[in-house]
């Protein structure tokens, strides 16, 4: 079967893209603190993959009571990514684990790549 | 070639409702190798076929649909038929199964559906039937089941997300399966238990807990059968890749814009 059957998987392989970016460029912020070019970067690509999980949440469903994990992994991005936002704006002492969650949102992209896998 | 002919000469075509109001009056008032006509409609009964006579629907399984009047019964029950075919029909609501094969040998199940029953298609101490081009989906126990049928062909058919067992041969020997689907399932893709001298032949089982399971069974065969292509544990890697190389385009380009 061909690979990019589905328009899931085809959304969940430009999330990868976009998250790993976003990823590298948080990571540099963290290293470098303010550096505006990687703000930019971080930034753009993080809501494009938000706005990627919404339409993935959207798509999944009306299958949701067939394959309910099509569901439940962009709901966890969403989720890891609303607690994410909220250590970086109200609790700063929180934020050296921001890179972790970072890496989460990575992982979570991974795990709706598979799950969206044309069968 | 005389007795051939003189087959088709005499066999008769029963079509349901114009000349039968009920499938199952047509078949009881068919003679063997007589044919029923089904046309497009839904239909609520439990069929029972114990003759020869081939049973199809006039334009397939997506525009004809049986739901078993009696939960507790299969909508399509073949009991100690021979030469029995069932062609073109979708079979649902059923706390047994859709398609139900009991003592039959040499029949033909043919590009049905079933759904939504507790089994797709049943065959208990049946030999010799060809199973192809069958959905056996959405079922709350396993797709295709084989209790202590021996011989039968299984061939090009999908048993997906259902809450058990895609394929499950139990006690059965000397079947083989061909060119299948069984993905989504709940537990196995394809399960043989205290099964012998099965084929397994270039089916595809994807995103079951496990593909294939073999349980106190022996001499069973299997052959280019598929889990999850390559393809799918190379890709994700690739994407990371790319995320890399687009990070670095970005930040390239920004620098130019913002000539930092």
């Amino acid at each position: 079967m061909f690979i990019f059957s589905n328009v899931s998987i085809i959304l969940a392989s430009i999330g990868i893209i976009l998250a790993a970016t976003s990823f590298i460029s948080g990571l540099q912020l963290v290293k470098s603190k303010l550096y505006p070019i990687d703000v930019r970067i971080h930034r753009v690509n993080g809501y494009i993959t938000i706005a990627l999980f919404c339409i993935l949440a959207l798509i999944a469903i009306p299958r949701s009571a067939v394959d309910s994990a099509a569901l439940q992994w962009p709901l966890i991005g969403l989720s890891v990514f609303l607690l994410k936002e909220w250590i970086v704006r109200k609790k700063r002492r929180l934020y050296k684990y921001v890179s972790w969650l970072g890496g989460i949102l990575l992982i979570t992209w991974l795990c709706i790549f598979f799950v969206n896998i044309p069968v | 070639m005389l007795s051939l002919a003189a087959l088709v000469f005499l066999s008769a075509t029963i079509i349901v409702p114009d000349n039968s109001k009920t499938i199952q009056e047509a078949v009881n008032t068919a003679s063997p190798n007589d044919t029923i006509l089904v046309n497009d409609g839904e239909y609520r009964e439990n069929i029972v076929v114990t003759k020869p006579v081939i049973v199809k629907s006039r334009n397939g399984a997506e525009r004809t649909t049986i739901t078993a009047a009696v939960p507790s019964e299969p909508v399509f029950r073949l009991m100690n038929a021979e030469h029995a075919e069932i062609k073109g029909f979708t079979a649902k609501g059923s706390g047994v199964a859709g398609f139900y094969l009991q003592n039959s040998r040499d029949s033909v199940i043919v590009d049905n559906r079933a759904t939504n029953n507790a089994t797709g298609i049943f065959l208990l101490s049946s030999g010799g039937n060809r199973l192809t081009g069958n959905l056996a989906n959405l079922n709350d126990k396993y797709g295709i089941y084989l209790e202590k049928s021996h011989g039968n062909t299984i061939q090009q058919n999908t048993a997906n997300s259902n809450s058990d067992n895609g394929i499950f041969l139990s006690v059965s020997n000397g079947n083989t399966l061909t060119d299948n689907n069984a993905n989504l399932n709940a537990w196995n893709g394809i399960l043989l238990w205290d099964s012998r001298d099965n084929v397994l032949k270039e089916n595809r089982l994807w995103r079951n807990r496990f593909g294939i399971v073999i349980g106190e069974g022996g001499n069973n065969s299997l052959v280019d059968n598929s889990t999850w292509s390559n393809i799918y544990i190379i890709m994700p890697l690739v994407l990371v890749y790319l995320g890399i190389i687009s990070y670095l385009i970005q930040k390239r380009i920004l620098r130019k814009i913002y000539r930092v």
